[in-house]
């Protein structure tokens, strides 16, 4: 099974891990693993798409350039990519607006997990609920349906590309 | 209209189910030092719920959301399900 399903899995596993009241520690990681599960997926899928003609060392080399933080603001845009107010003009052209409902799912789950995990991480203050931590869940879950459905259209290649080139290939 | 005033509007143009008690909100920067808004929609506590009560309020987040990103404000919205104790 590919690494994002079993991260997934893991999240809900460790959700609904305790009888009763769950322990913050198990909702936390709950939280942690339902981000990197959202994160593996755009990776891999973006190693795929650009390292399509490496190996698998090669294809491994181009998941280690993927930056969080910047594909935290990738996401931000494409969430919202109905025009392309936001977009840079040497990459607007390249996509057709509106961006497919599956992308702009995709993009909102991981700006929405990235924030929780950092909460979830650090903020000791925060306490989680089993029913938020399981509706997290449940919208990765649907999110990875979507994704399947739009991956293979021209603007889910670009927003893969943007993901890992968006300090970059804006350069004229 | 202020960007706070809107996003009150964007969620108060939804018909919240009986479940949520309260909804209050946090107007702030976000871990990456964005805009953000935290919309907080108060449970009661439930360490056990049903699928049907998890799929109900993870799409109920899931539209909040849209209807803020939806409403073109500056600030990112995060939607957390905030438990009450009975």
């Amino acid at each position: 099974m590919s690494l994002h399903k079993d991260l997934i899995g893991q999240a809900r596993s460790l959700a609904t891990l305790d009888k009763g009241k769950p322990k913050q520690a198990n909702l936390r990681r709950a939280v942690s693993s339902a981000y990197y599960a959202v994160f593996h997926l755009l990776v891999a899928e973006g190693a795929a798409t650009i390292g399509s003609r490496l190996d698998a060392a090669g294809r491994a080399k181009v998941s280690r350039a993927f930056g969080h933080a910047d594909m935290k603001e990738v996401c931000r845009a494409y969430a919202k990519a109905v025009s392309d107010v936001g977009f840079k003009p040497e990459i607007a052209p390249l996509l057709t607006f509106p961006v497919e409902d599956g992308i702009r799912e995709v993009s909102q789950v991981f700006v929405e997990l990235q924030e929780a995990r950092h909460s979830a991480d650090y903020d000791v203050a925060s306490k989680w609920t089993r029913l938020d931590v399981l509706a997290l869940i449940t919208s990765v879950e649907d999110a990875f349906i979507k994704w399947k459905s739009v991956k293979a259209v021209p603007n889910a290649k670009i927003f893969l590309f943007d993901l890992l080139l968006r300090r970059s290939w804006g350069r004229a | 209209m202020r960007e706070e005033d809107v996003i009150k509007a964007a969620v108060k143009a939804l018909r919240l189910p009986k479940e949520i008690k309260a909804v209050d909100y946090l107007f702030s920067d976000d871990s990456t030092g964005q805009p953000a808004v935290w919309v907080k929609l108060h449970v009661a506590e439930d360490n056990n719920p049903s699928a049907t009560k998890v799929r109900q309020l993870s799409d109920l987040r899931k539209a909040v959301a849209k209807s803020i990103l939806s409403a073109e404000v500056s600030r990112w919205p995060y939607v957390r399900l905030v438990a009450d104790r009975a």
